[in-house]
């Protein structure tokens, strides 16, 4: 009697796990025919357009098109590198970059954790707001509003400075304050919709944890860093690796609207170098060196991204690939 | 809660919208060139398309005169945007040369014109001259200037060109603040003026933030009366790096006695505070020079010649109800001599030409539309507008001018404008000079007869050949850079002007791209000689 | 559980209210440049205050059939409504395909995706494909292409990655289907990042002027970015398209005309961010599940 029931409930149990597997296989299908927009998407509209990396070896004219045009090889490369000026541009296109992820990456997540804080659900909710609106504003119109903030002869800021018996500093052609201004226009544009990032983590934690932590005797310092900071690491990671992608790609209209000749020492990137050379003059338009800038910038931030890639692996579960 | 069918309802409701929106979307799609060609028998309209910049594009549908151009031609035009700015829509010249996007009659720069007119994406239309335009045969052939911005060494014709009347900057001043300073006589030399600065300066300068001169772009004006100006000699030598004679800040002849002598004087207004500091660094915008020039925290300018009538219309009197603005003649060189100075931007201009793609069957229509606008009837209603509306002819061969300017040039977008605007694009035609002068407002016409024809003068045009061009466009935009930073060091006094100081200068400026920049402008101007 | 409010609270607060101020102030000047007179702007009276305030550069920009405020206004939420919400299903979806342990080829696609984003192709190359695939003054330029951000879709597997196995393990046990668990359990669950991306692709679709620069030229088809960009913003040697103009015995200048501009693209999003708001900032409780 026990070894019928113990034999059917094995067959039962083999039965089971086919029937598991081939669930599993279909499973597979459903999940393959979920993802067909999503590759249509990347198949079309980002692996397609890649040919295009062969104008940088061409002598590219869009009338004859990329079978036409003539193949030149490294010669694009070899005319932007022997330019003794490309040492400088990519001194500044990277220190740049530099100061900008130094600044704008964590002021987000500090002012994320800080926010959190706030008690006063009106003044969170109110600030939060606030704080993203200066993404809307577009460049042109940011950069204008911040030269006439910094104008040696209307400013607020040069007029508080009068007050105080200051000469007026001519922000604008001085070398020096390129970089902070860049700087700080770029955090203030961004840190508010950065922060919506992890303010969306944030309130994904377990409030149970909190409790825990309370019970523990943990103070309101404490929490924030034993119990809010690590819960959004992978967040925070993930979005460093990502910004690690773009870091060489400073915003060329921010730049351009900011820089003259008076500071070209500090403010000219590789970018705009590309723009003045390709087209900004009354010359047939350069793409294929443009093409080789973009190629050489691609791979430089492709390097940088895979590196960081590595090295969060060791820190935390969250790698990109 | 999303329940399956909710989400196939969803789907099937966004692919109708999306489906309706592209049948939508492709049915009004640019046309294309190989549409129904039009008939060339006399009573059957000409019809073609025409791609030019958004801006023009809406600015030409108010002018009054454009529904008499296709009427009294026998036209028919479709306007076609082809881009909002200066930059993408050349751009998207490039982008849409391969794909037949560009219609009948497009606008292209003079680069795009020689590369792809040479590699076919254009029409040579010097055989269709030859055959439906025998008015623009004959300007051709009668102004070798035009003739050689047009043809190419080969004899084709890939494209015609749009003019641009003469102007110069005009130098203006407060004329209050002048009688307010004490000052009874413009001053006639640069030696004149600087005195005129620094008794402006005593007067005004307790005002903060005051400085006698301003602008905005490029500081350095004035060239001609120094000699320091890019030019092209009588023998045929070319002096500097030849910008047309422009001087926004590209030409100049480093090398000329007088470009030292020049920086030597803006170093002297700029220690004395008598030239905007914000100026010379460059960090001026258009919006900051206005509010200083409405304010008085400045005095004079040298600028557009228009710009007086915009300070009078746009709050100078109400922020000080003396405001009135007067305009001096030129300085006289430093030898004393009476000089002219050069033109605001090229007469014949490089990016205006209007070709016809290969894959257009309307090119016949085309040529024949811009025939009427280079033949007599057309060329009166372009530079006088309609008859008895615009003006009205007197018996002594004058005009009488029955709009006023001002009025038009104010009128809110998809109005009917009455004013003429020769130098804004619509198509290439031969500008009149004197027909320009007197259409504008009353202000600046009291001045802009007299001043131009006393004092302007055109630079020769010089054709580079493609190649040229991208060498020449490469080396430059690193030329500027130094340049204008070199300058600026012994403007502010960072750099002291000494012999061994100079001699440097010359020597980083040479090798910066002056000496081949210079080569390549020297050979194509002997080129265009032969 | 109440606290007492110490020390850390008032200066955390006073701080967080004058970075609201800072941000706050443009907009307000915005707001008063367009209000005024132009002459009173010229003469850099007005800061966060109008001077002769008038609503006539709005009724200008509203009123003239020419600018196609209206219609681009129509546009704008048009592109704005549709192609987010059809880049948030197409995004979601495949982050939460690609963050399924059992899916296999998660690597390799998502290395193509990175490195797509890593490498991008420039103008001409896009311009080519979409040329070809019939987009060009098509409205779809603005739904298709963009359906995947990089940036966006690796957040979106970030937050899915946060969410514990054992869920989907209970719901297989109940026999649910991977589209089931996808709609019914994981799609509520990640509100707060799904809002998140919502508002991500919203604002960079009403914020688009470059795409539409390049691929719509039928002005029927224009957002309103655009219109805002081509009259107002960008300037040549000739001055921008709509420079000072008399309307009624007014002279409305271009900094007026150029703010009320901006202020008018400004606020529909203004308007509509609260309602998303909501769902990243309430809390929720994601330990349902009994370990």
């Amino acid at each position: 009697m026990i070894n019928q029931a113990a034999v059917t409930t094995s067959q039962r149990k083999k039965k089971g796990l086919l029937q598991r597997a081939a669930q599993n296989l279909k499973d597979s299908k459903l999940l393959w025919i979920m993802l067909i927009p999503g590759l249509l998407v990347l198949v079309l509209f980002k692996i397609a357009p890649i040919f295009g990396i062969a104008i940088a070896f061409q002598n590219y004219s869009p009338f004859l098109g990329v079978f036409k045009s003539e193949w030149v090889g490294f010669k694009n490369f070899q005319t932007f590198l022997s330019d003794p000026y490309a040492l400088t541009l990519i001194k500044n296109t990277v220190l740049l970059a530099f100061w900008t992820l130094i600044f704008s990456f964590p002021i987000p997540v500090v002012f994320a954790l800080f926010l959190n804080e706030v008690k006063s659900k009106v003044i969170k909710t109110g600030v939060q707001t606030v704080s993203f609106f200066p993404y809307f504003i577009s460049t042109a119109v940011a950069v204008s509003i911040l030269i006439s903030f910094v104008s040696p002869s209307e400013g607020l800021i040069n007029i508080l400075l009068l007050h105080m018996g200051i000469k007026p500093i001519f922000f604008m052609s001085t070398p020096g304050w390129f970089i902070p201004l860049y700087v700080i226009l770029s955090v203030w544009q961004t840190f508010g919709y950065n922060a919506i990032v992890y303010l969306a983590a944030i309130t994904g934690i377990d409030t149970t944890l909190y409790e825990a932590a309370d019970m523990d005797g943990a103070g309101r310092w404490k929490q924030m860093f034993y119990v809010t900071l690590p819960s959004i690491k992978n967040m925070i990671v993930t979005m460093f690796i990502l910004n690690m992608g773009s870091i060489l790609s400073v915003d060329i209209n921010k730049v351009l609207m900011m820089y003259n000749p008076s500071i070209y020492s500090t403010a000219d990137v590789l970018q705009t170098y590309v723009y003045r050379m390709a087209f900004a003059t009354n010359g047939f338009p350069d793409y294929s060196l443009g093409a080789a800038v973009g190629l050489f910038q691609s791979v430089f931030a492709f390097i940088l991204v895979f590196a960081t890639n590595q090295v969060s692996k060791k820190f935390s579960e969250s790698a990109i690939f | 809660m999303f329940g399956k069918k909710k989400i196939k309802a969803a789907a099937l409701v966004l692919s109708l919208t999306m489906v309706a929106s592209a049948m939508a979307g492709c049915s009004s799609s640019t046309p294309s060139s190989s549409g129904s060609t039009s008939g060339s028998a006399d009573g059957a309209k000409l019809s073609f398309t025409y791609n030019l910049e958004g801006k023009y594009l809406n600015w030409m549908k108010d002018l009054a005169i454009w529904p008499e151009m296709q009427k009294q031609s026998n036209t028919d035009i479709t306007l076609v945007n082809g881009g909002d700015d200066d930059d993408h829509y050349y751009q998207n010249i490039d982008l849409k040369v391969s794909s037949g996007g560009l219609g009948d009659a497009a606008i292209a720069r003079l680069s795009q014109v020689q590369v792809y007119g040479a590699q076919g994406a254009f029409q040579d239309l010097a055989p269709l001259i030859d055959k439906y335009a025998p008015n623009i045969k004959k300007y051709i052939d009668s102004n070798p200037e035009y003739k050689s911005m047009v043809t190419d060494k080969d004899g084709h014709i890939y494209g015609i060109t749009a003019e641009y009347p003469l102007i110069t900057n005009v130098t203006f001043y407060r004329e209050d603040m002048f009688k307010a300073a004490g000052i009874t006589s413009n001053p006639t030399t640069i030696a004149d003026f600087t005195k005129t600065l620094e008794t402006l300066k005593t007067k005004f300068g307790s005002t903060q933030g005051y400085y006698p001169f301003t602008g905005r772009d490029s500081y350095l004006h004035f060239a001609e009366c120094f000699g320091a100006d890019d030019y092209i000699d009588d023998s045929g030598k070319v002096h500097g790096i030849y910008d047309y004679g422009i001087g926004n800040g590209t030409g100049y002849d480093v090398h000329a006695a007088g470009f030292k002598d020049m920086l030597t004087w803006y170093n002297q207004l700029y220690t004395k505070g008598l030239i905007d500091p914000e100026w010379v660094a460059g960090t001026q915008t258009e919006e900051t020079w206005q509010t200083k020039m409405l304010t008085g925290k400045g005095t004079v300018g040298d600028d557009f010649p228009t710009r007086p009538t915009w300070f009078m219309n746009n709050g100078g009197p109400s922020n000080d109800k003396n405001y009135s603005i007067k305009v001096m003649n030129f300085f006289k060189d430093t030898k004393g001599n009476d000089i002219k100075r050069w033109n605001y931007d090229a007469t014949i201009r490089t990016d205006r030409y209007l070709v016809i793609p290969a894959a257009s069957k309307n090119a016949e229509a085309v040529l024949k539309f811009e025939d009427f606008l280079f033949s007599d009837k057309g060329l009166q209603l372009m530079h006088y507008g309609i008859e008895g509306t615009t003006t009205e002819k007197q018996s002594d061969g004058t005009y009488k001018w029955l709009k006023d300017f001002g009025a038009e040039a104010v009128k809110p977008l998809g109005t009917t404008n009455y004013g003429m605007y020769q130098d804004r694009l619509t198509f290439p035609f031969p500008v009149d000079n004197a027909a320009y002068y007197d259409s504008l407002d009353t202000l600046t016409k009291s001045y802009a007869s007299d001043y131009f024809t006393k004092y302007a003068k055109a630079a020769k045009p010089i054709v580079y050949s493609a190649d040229q061009q991208k060498q020449r466009s490469q080396l430059l935009a690193k030329y500027q850079t130094e340049f204008t930073a070199e300058v600026l060091g012994f403007v502010n006094g960072k750099t002291a002007i000494n012999d061994a100081n100079w001699a440097k200068f010359l020597a980083d400026m040479d090798s910066d791209g002056y000496t081949a920049i210079h080569k390549i402008d020297q050979d194509a101007y002997d080129a265009m000689q032969k | 559980m109440k606290k007492k409010s110490t020390a850390f609270d008032y200066v955390n607060t006073i701080l967080l209210i004058l970075l609201a101020l800072v941000c706050i102030y443009p907009f307000l000047n915005i707001l008063c440049v367009s209000l005024s007179d132009g002459k009173a702007v010229m003469a850099g009276k007005v800061y966060i205050w109008p001077a002769d305030a008038n609503i006539y550069a709005y009724k200008y920009i509203l009123s003239s059939p020419r600018l196609g405020v209206l219609q681009a206004l129509w546009n704008s939420v048009w592109y704005t409504g549709v192609g987010t919400v059809v880049a948030v299903f197409v995004t979601f979806m495949s982050a939460y395909v690609l963050s399924r342990k059992r899916f296999k080829a998660s690597k390799v696609i998502m290395t193509l995706f990175l490195i797509t984003y890593v490498f991008e192709a420039g103008l001409i190359p896009n311009y080519i494909i979409n040329r070809s695939l019939g987009l060009v003054n098509n409205p779809l330029i603005m739904i298709l292409p963009p359906a995947i951000n990089t940036f966006y879709l690796i957040i979106s597997k970030s937050f899915l990655n946060e969410i514990p196995e054992s869920i989907e393990e209970a719901a297989f046990i109940d026999g649910a289907n991977d589209f089931q668990i996808f709609s019914k359990i994981f799609f509520p669950i990640s509100k707060p990042s799904i809002a998140t991306i919502a508002l991500f692709y919203a604002v960079t679709r009403w914020n688009d002027f470059l795409n539409p620069l390049i691929y719509l030229q039928n002005d029927a088809l224009k957002p309103l970015q655009l219109i805002l960009y081509s009259f107002c913003i960008s300037t040549d040697r000739t001055g921008s398209m709509l420079e000072n103009v008399m309307v009624n015995g007014v002279m409305i200048m271009h900094s007026n005309i150029a703010d009320a501009m901006i202020f008018l693209t400004i606020i529909p999003i203004v308007i509509a961010y609260p309602f998303a708001q909501k769902y990243f900032t309430k809390g929720i409780l994601v330990g349902s599940v009994k370990e």
